[in-house]
């Protein structure tokens, strides 16, 4: 009776321990695919660039899990503040990194995302990991994949850096030349990190801007640096129309681009085509911020909703739904987490190192530019991959794209550059 | 050289006058509560984002919009700083400062929410456009409004101080406190009366500034920056010698910018004022009284 008993114990153990055998994988399987797939944000929030990476994120993220997610696994996203300052970036990053466990992280800033990308590279082999960075201008940043492969692998950058500005692709020095129609010009250059290599160059490697643009035949006639933290530019002002230039070119990134064109728009220099790198002066509502005084100005990255593919109205129009701006890094935060996306499908897999290489060999598109990536993990230049875009103030506020020409034939075929003197003259200034 | 001498001279007057308007409340403050009031930057965002309030999101137009910001900036110098903070805490320095810079935080944050940059915030305050020309110089001839707005509430308030009774207790106050008292100066009458006297300068430097200038969430925080300084190379609390010290600034800073080089103009100002302060550490008048 007991042998009796003892032989169904151990059938019972033995089905049980075969049905486990069939059931459990799955069960395991199921409860991972449950797990999402975490994507960490590290951005300044209170800052308009900040909100706008963070919505354009959102709206990605929610757009791909109602798609059923990355391979069936939902998509979480983890904001972190990091205020402008190096160490609560850095402590977001280990914090994403190590605790959250994220795929990816997102960074902003070229003080913020040159330590994460160290602290990254320290974490990598223990922790396998992306970082996608935008708004890191500095061109060192860019070297970092390229000399040392594989300890910055994990690092792609998905915004155009100061070194772009020498690229031929983007077609600058043209526009200078053949659109505004520029003899003489007078170069200002925001004295801070990210524009070394404008000022002073780079031996070997980069001319300064002033002999870049020289060489192209375009001649400086003046040639200053500005602080970052200037609210009186009516001396420049007086000395650039002393000059004898016929265009400003003024590269701002951080400099008061609100306080600069109002104070043109008064000066002996206000016939002067100003054309502005970026800052304030990028957004649409700059023309409201500077009570219509911005008629004529020329920005790069302008705040106009460009229909790139048939993605891009509806992704704009939930970004504004949001209250959120269409700022310079927002189409890379948006198509981001779609790159990692087609990239993970692709591959059929979350392997880091995978990963990284079908980044590195695919193209991608969703809702702007084709994303392909070089060897140092910087974007293909030159539209139909990244652009350069220029966009001025025409009348009433009205922004529309005067560069690349692609660009302008899809979204203001009719409008083109006109010269601030022309523009003030049409207005009955 | 004709020329640079010209620009120099129009624009020390002018950015002197600037200085002059963004200081003066800072010192008249100093000098008759003997604190520094580091919520001052609160101030310039107080009169402006106000003035915004009431015209685009009340409607106001723009006359009752400016009466309605002084009265706004009152209340606001009354209600939040001086009696919750200033009169609490006039004794206890840390937490005075203290107060006073959380203070000017929370209003820097707060209407940074409301009204962030991309809000496109511009007050239609411009008397004059366009440009006109001194010699050879040409400046916006909206600066030629701060000019004389700085030189008529100056002169004003300096004859307030030297010809009216109130204006010889505030004097009393400034020279010594203790003994205004014993004579008989209610304190506690005369101080919210220089804390209200002290935000009308910025207010106006605000209302007539905006056409040449910025207005942004963080614009306070610069502002209160150029007041110290120009308060501190005068004297603390020293009125005379904030207006001197204003034109010195000016001066200083249109001759780095048109006989050098105008990146090094924030920096030839503070190595002056630290030069000043070493030498004569005082300032340049000795802070006694008010004038």
């Amino acid at each position: 009776m007991k042998r009796k008993a003892l032989q169904l114990v151990l059938c019972l153990c033995m089905i049980f321990l075969i049905t486990g055998m069939i059931i459990l994988p799955g069960f395991i399987r199921e409860s991972f695919a449950a797990e999402p797939i975490k994507i960490g944000f590290i951005g300044a929030l209170s800052t308009p660039y900040g909100a706008s990476n963070k919505a354009s994120l959102e709206i990605s993220i929610d757009e791909i899990n109602k798609a059923g997610g990355i391979m069936g696994r939902p998509v979480e996203l983890i904001t972190e503040d990091w205020k402008r300052e190096i160490p609560l970036a850095v402590a977001a990053y280990k914090k994403l990194v190590m605790k959250d466990k994220c795929l990816i992280v997102f960074t902003e800033g070229t003080e913020g995302s040159t330590a994460c990308a160290q602290l990254g590279a320290r974490l990598y082999s223990t922790y396998p990991h992306l970082m996608f960075s935008f708004w890191s201008a500095h061109e060192s940043l860019m070297d970092l994949v390229g000399n040392e492969y594989n300890k910055y692998k994990f690092m792609f950058r998905v915004y155009s850096n100061t070194a772009d500005s020498y690229n031929p692709a983007f077609g600058f020095n043209d526009f200078f030349k053949q659109t505004v129609g520029t003899k003489k010009l007078a170069l200002l250059i925001e004295d801070i990190g990210w524009t070394e290599v404008y000022r002073n160059g780079r031996p070997g490697v980069y001319p300064t801007l002033k002999e870049y643009l020289e060489k192209d035949g375009i001649q400086v006639v003046y040639e200053g640096k500005t602080d970052i933290k200037e609210k009186m530019f009516l001396p420049i002002l007086e000395k650039v129309a002393a000059s004898g230039a016929d265009t400003i070119y003024w590269v701002t990134g951080y400099t008061d681009t609100v306080t600069l064109v109002k104070q043109w728009d008064q000066s002996p220099a206000k016939d002067m085509d100003l054309i502005l790198m970026s800052g304030a002066v990028s957004y649409a509502a700059f023309w409201k911020m500077t009570g219509g005084r911005a008629l004529g100005v020329t920005a790069m990255w302008p705040e106009i909703p460009i229909p790139f593919t048939n993605k891009s109205k509806p992704f704009l129009d939930e970004l504004k739904a949001r209250g959120s701006g269409l700022l310079a890094s927002t189409y890379g935060a948006y198509d981001g987490p779609w790159i990692l996306k087609a990239a993970a499908e692709e591959v059929g897999d979350f392997d880091v190192e995978k990963l990284i290489k079908a980044i590195e060999k695919g193209e991608f598109r969703h809702s702007s530019w084709i994303w392909a990536f070089d060897k140092r993990h910087e974007p293909k230049k030159g539209y139909p991959y990244l652009p350069n875009i220029m966009g001025q103030f025409q009348e009433d506020g009205r922004y529309i794209v005067v560069l690349p020409q692609k660009l302008i034939e899809v979204t203001n075929p009719k409008a083109k550059y006109v010269r601030v003197k022309d523009l003030r003259k049409r207005a009955g200034q | 050289m004709v020329h640079i001498i010209e620009s120099i001279l129009v624009y020390a007057i002018v950015l002197g006058s600037l200085y002059l308007l963004v200081s003066l409340g800072f010192s008249l403050i100093c000098g008759v509560l003997g604190i520094f009031n580091l919520g001052y930057g609160a101030t310039f965002l107080v009169a402006i984002y106000g003035m915004w309030m009431f015209m685009a999101t009340f409607g106001l137009s723009l006359w009752p919009a400016i009466v309605c910001v002084f009265v706004l900036q009152f209340l606001f110098t009354l209600g939040v700083i001086y009696f919750p903070i200033v009169k609490r805490y006039i004794e206890k320095e840390e937490l005075l400062l203290t107060s006073l810079l959380l203070m000017s935080l929370i209003v820097e944050e707060t209407v940074n929410h409301f009204y962030p940059i991309t809000a496109g915030v511009d007050i239609p305050t411009a008397i004059f456009t366009g440009t006109m020309q001194i010699g050879s110089t040409n400046i916006p001839t909206q600066m030629l409004v701060v000019v004389i707005a700085a030189f008529l509430v100056t002169a004003l308030y300096v004859l307030f101080l030297l010809k009216t009774k109130i204006g010889f207790k505030i004097r009393a106050i400034s020279q010594n406190s203790e003994a205004a008292k014993l004579l008989g100066v209610r304190l506690e009458r005369i101080y919210p009366l220089a804390m209200i006297l002290a935000v009308i300068p910025p207010t106006i430097c605000m209302l007539v500034i905006a056409p040449v200038w910025a207005i942004e969430p963080m614009m306070g925080a610069s502002l209160l920056q150029t007041a110290i300084l120009v308060t501190i190379l005068g004297g603390l609390g020293n009125l005379r010698g904030t207006i001197i010290a204003s034109f010195i600034v000016g001066l200083i800073a249109s001759v780095v910018a048109f006989a050098g080089n105008p990146r090094l103009v924030g920096m030839a100002i503070l190595i002056v004022v630290f030069f000043v302060l070493i030498y004569k550490p005082q300032g340049i008048a000795k802070s006694e009284t008010l004038w």
